[in-house]
């Protein structure tokens, strides 16, 4: 048992300091929110240790981490739901002081434009041009197959090539 | 990849990005916090906002009250039981409400006369309950219900929408009582039973019933445990919107008109009850939406937990008993109650959809659980 909980704790201490910012980032960029992206990723953490200590490491930890975060981030939009009265008014969307005090000089149209996409679309494309995952990574971490990654995808891209019409 | 995006669009796109949130750094001690959680013996679930998220809960619940709907919640405890990884919505309280009372609970409240009518939304997944003090809730309950599987009679459950109801868990225990919406889920009590009320205290969940003059004893006895139980995990769940206890462990305490009883059906209630065990009383295969009869767009989003083997789950879509789409999904862990979701992309039209345990025993144990749901799909 002790040797599996620290086997559980080194595992968690290495993809902290290999992961945990790029996550956290990932996880900002999908809620707008630091304090709740961040949230979200330390429950990663802790489940991964959960998971490494019962059952051992998981094949693949970091796409375990990714899938969690996605996960959880999905979790807290939802949460946000109660605030929507129409289906315009999507959580991320949330009106907050916090989200435009993060949004710092460097925000700029595309991703101003990005944050009103569907949030399936907006996380496909935040999950290949942020993170630079391959598809079947991305359809791992949605928890979707690759035909819907695909689909995610270029529904977002035309969508925000309309909102971007100034880039022609 | 699109075709009207060049390399060099792309390029911005990552750039700005990766701009966005290069000035995000993380908090310092994160790890910290991290593994002081996982020591802890039973890990504060992930929904329950730590310190760093509380002033910001604070800040946006005061920008949600400018727009005139309260806080925050999702579902039910039920989550608290299971596996406790990611993904497991449940509710989270920043604004605990006064303990309902019994006063406020005589107040007759009616699910809404149009209880599981399809929101217009894209999602058929349960909005999230509210419920503040004094104020009507509009929000899903789970209700729990009985199912006879290859393993016996096991508990399920159904998300119901509520409308301006005065108190969820009356209303929820209401429906319990009523025959459920899914084929194949049934109710074991007996038709006249009534809620008297349900009082939500420091120490316990009272539910005051009133049963029926001559209380015929249900059959099979198996089910005499599990209508207790279904109570028990119902109304759990329903006090967690009402009430300020909001990790559904309190214990139910059920009383017979207003008195307490010994044993109810031959079950003996004389202490109150916890939640039994998830996997000695709950269906392996438990869907959450789509809801039974929702109407809802493609792509289909499907969401459930489930306990299975490896993790593994088969699906499929039958549309007029032709397989017209199937698949295997994953929950996060195996062996554990946990969360799995996928989509599916389909037609306008009516399908049923039943997920089952892969059976990974070559026909030797026992057949697998299934769970079901019949939607229909409409255009966008």
């Amino acid at each position: 048992m002790e040797h599996e909980e620290s086997d559980a704790d080194r595992l968690v201490a290495d993809l902290y300091h290999t992961h945990y910012t790029s996550l956290v980032r990932l996880a900002t960029l999908l809620l707008r929110n630091h304090a709740m992206a961040e949230e979200a990723v330390q429950d990663a953490f802790v489940a991964l240790h959960t998971r490494c200590r019962k059952r051992g490491r998981p094949r693949e930890a970091a796409a375990y981490l990714r899938r969690s975060v996605i996960n959880n981030v999905r979790s807290v939009q939802r949460r946000w739901m109660v605030a929507a009265k129409s289906p315009e008014d999507r959580p991320a969307d949330m009106p907050s002081a916090e989200s435009s005090a993060l949004r710092s000089a460097t925000s700029t149209a595309v991703v101003e434009a990005l944050r009103d996409l569907p949030v399936r679309q907006r996380e496909a494309l935040v999950l290949r041009y942020y993170a630079g995952l391959p598809e079947a990574e991305i359809a791992a971490a949605m928890g979707v197959s690759r035909g819907a990654v695909k689909s995610h995808t270029s529904r977002g891209m035309t969508a925000l090539r309309a909102r971007l019409e100034s880039w022609s | 990849m699109s075709e009207n995006w060049t390399p060099e669009d792309e390029d911005r796109l990552r750039r700005a990005l990766h701009d966005e949130v290069s000035h995000v750094m993380p908090s310092s001690g994160g790890l910290e916090r991290i593994m002081a959680r996982t020591r802890q013996e039973s890990p504060r679930p992930w929904w329950l906002p730590g310190p760093a998220v509380i002033g910001v809960a604070a800040a946006l619940l005061a920008a949600i009250a400018v727009i005139g709907v309260s806080l925050t919640v999702l579902r039910g405890p039920d989550e608290t039981v299971t596996a406790g990884t990611a993904d497991s919505p449940s509710e989270s309280t920043a604004d605990p409400s006064p303990t309902t009372t019994p006063e406020a609970l005589d107040t007759t409240l009616e699910p809404a006369p149009e209880p599981d009518s399809p929101a217009p939304t894209t999602s058929s997944r349960p909005p999230a309950p509210t419920q503040e003090a004094g104020t009507a809730f509009s929000g899903a309950v789970a209700v729990y219900y009985l199912t006879d599987t290859p393993a016996g009679p096991r508990l399920v459950r159904e998300w119901r929408h509520l409308a301006d109801v005065r108190d969820a868990a009356t209303a929820a225990l209401r429906l319990m009582l009523e025959e459920p919406r899914v084929d194949g889920y049934r109710t074991p009590w007996w038709p006249d039973t009534e809620v008297r009320s349900v009082r939500v205290g420091d120490e316990s969940i009272d539910v005051d019933l009133s049963l029926p003059a001559r209380t015929p004893v249900p059959t099979p006895s198996e089910d005499n445990q599990l209508a207790v139980q279904q109570l028990v995990y119902t109304a759990t769940a329903a006090a967690s919107i009402v009430g300020d206890e909001d990790d559904g462990s309190l214990p139910v305490r059920i009383l017979v008109d207003g008195e307490q009883v010994d044993r109810l059906w031959g079950v003996d209630v004389s202490e109150p009850l916890t939640r039994a065990p998830a996997d000695s009383v709950r269906q392996f295969v438990q869907l959450n939406e789509p809801a039974e009869g929702a109407e809802v767009t493609s792509p289909v989003e499907v969401s459930g937990e489930a306990l299975v083997f490896e993790a593994t789950l088969l699906w499929e879509v039958r549309q007029d008993g032709e397989v017209v789409a199937e698949d295997s999904a994953m929950t996060e862990e195996g062996f554990a109650f946990s969360p799995f979701g996928f989509e599916v992309e389909l037609d306008p039209g009516e399908y049923t959809l039943v997920v089952r345990e892969a059976d990974v025993s070559d026909g030797e144990g026992r057949a697998p659980m299934t769970d079901e749901r019949s939607f229909t799909v409409v255009d966008d």
